[in-house]
């Protein structure tokens, strides 16, 4: 049972772009009637009615999110990793990033966190074991759709003149969990659309986001098109979920020949893919 | 082919000193471009333009070797594209190239205006909708004028000054990787 009533929120910390599950002190006796027990079935219900969901991963619920490691030596320094959402660890909630958070926070509601955690953590080993991408998965063109409103706030103002062309080519594991998008622009639809004697248009480089909209990489060209160069992306090496390389083929018809790039690769200090060699693009 | 193709220009900045310098370059750019050997081959375009206006004794290159020849001879040094075009419009010969495994890509500057290149069409194939199709290569911005031959069948590649210097390559990181020389002390 909930010890002095917690409140589990989603929202966003003021200063980072991590997702955010704030424990709170604030009593939600109006959304749970019955006392909680440690079971599965309970824990879906007292938690789904206060609509716990992992910043903007989406309808996941929090026993998906929540991770098997968090400390709470010192309630002021408690901090919590999620270690499913979108298949790489993020910061789900740490003291020192919300300082708005005011209610002081009881290491009780943690413990109870913790409990629906490893409850649900035993039906998530199944999934997670299923979702595993073993050697490479390449970036599916004919997966690419025109990007939602929501995908084309990923992007800056150097892709105003494209807004029509934005496309979202998600990289799907052969379970189907989305991982990572790669946001471009459509550049066959531009190309068919310029006039011939116009200038080819500088096209942004495509990037690499994750299902909460965080640009984590950039690839040298559009994808799949950047005329008259086609590139081909393949996620590799594959580490809890999460491809750890980004390799890059590209298709040139013109006098260098199709050969391979430099690949990308995760740096998790910076939490970005970083380019293996400077590829000299403008 | 020639080089008056109906492409976009910028001035002419030859002077009637270079003039005729400028026109023997022209001449022997488009010698070169009809040399048979070089109908294929990048290197033998290069080479006929060199033979004929800097040593006739040159030894004949592929395209890489010609490139670690102009990097490591005090003769020649590197110079910028647009640099590189005020020269060929006195008459100098300017090569520009780039090394790739296994065949780079050579080039001279051909004397004359700035183009914007492209206007060529090439096929592709949409990998969203899987249809082939021809698309036609937009222009790049202003840039000099290319004597290109090459052993592939990428168009952007075949100029007698009608196309530029980035119509080769074709893309920006490639073009990126291209660099110039002159011959200061033939």
């Amino acid at each position: 049972m909930i010890d002095g009533g917690c409140r589990i929120l989603s929202g966003r910390a003021p200063a980072g772009n991590f997702p955010v599950i704030a424990v709170t002190t604030t009593p939600f006796v109006d959304r749970v009637s019955a006392p909680l027990e440690p079971s599965q079935e309970s824990a879906r219900h007292a938690l789904n009615p206060v609509g716990i969901v992992c910043g903007r991963v989406g309808s996941l619920d929090i026993r998906t999110h929540i991770s098997k490691t968090a400390r709470c030596r010192d309630p002021a320094e408690i901090t919590i990793l999620c270690f499913d959402c979108g298949g790489r660890p993020i910061l789900i909630f740490s003291t020192p990033h919300y300082a708005a958070m005011r209610h002081r926070i009881q290491c009780a509601s943690l413990v109870l966190v913790f409990l629906l955690a490893a409850v649900s953590t035993l039906g998530q080993q199944k999934s997670a074991a299923t979702s595993a991408v073993h050697g490479s998965l390449q970036l599916d063109a004919k997966a690419c759709r025109p990007g939602t409103p929501e995908q084309k706030k990923w992007t800056d103002s150097d892709w105003t003149p494209f807004e029509s062309y934005k496309i979202a080519c998600p990289l799907r594991t052969r379970a189907g969990a989305v991982v990572l998008y790669v946001l471009s622009v459509n550049d066959y639809d531009i190309e068919k659309t310029r006039a011939p004697d116009a200038p080819a248009p500088k096209l942004p480089k495509a990037l690499i986001v994750t299902p909460q909209g965080r640009i984590v990489g950039r690839l040298p060209f559009a994808f799949p098109f950047d005329a008259p160069v086609s590139l081909d992306v393949k996620f590799a090496n594959w580490s809890h979920g999460f491809p750890q390389t980004v390799e890059l083929y590209l298709e040139d018809p013109a006098v260098s020949g199709n050969r391979k790039l430099p690949c990308l690769k995760w740096d998790t200090k910076q939490g970005q893919y970083i380019e293996t060699e400077v590829t000299n693009g403008s | 082919m020639g080089a008056d193709a109906g492409v976009p220009a910028v001035q002419n900045p030859v002077s009637s000193d270079n003039a005729k310098k400028a026109d023997d370059l022209k001449k022997a750019c488009d010698e070169a471009f009809n040399y048979a050997p070089a109908a294929k081959s990048c290197s033998h375009a290069v080479w006929y333009v060199v033979q004929k206006l800097i040593n006739s004794k040159e030894p004949l290159r592929s395209a890489n070797d010609w490139i670690d020849y102009m990097t490591q001879s005090d003769s020649w040094r590197s110079v910028t594209p647009d640099e590189g075009w005020k020269l060929a419009n006195e008459g100098k010969v300017v090569i520009g190239g780039r090394k790739e495994n296994p065949n780079g890509h050579v080039i001279v500057i051909y004397p004359g205006t700035k183009i914007g290149g492209g206007g060529y069409m090439y096929p592709y194939k949409n990998k969203i909708t899987g249809k082939t199709d021809d698309l036609v290569m937009g222009a790049h911005g202003m840039l000099p004028r290319a004597l290109s031959r090459s052993m592939g069948s990428w168009p952007g590649a075949v100029s007698d000054g009608e196309k530029s210097v980035y119509d080769p390559w074709a893309n920006d990181v490639a073009f990126a990787q291209v660099k110039f020389w002159t011959m200061d002390k033939p």
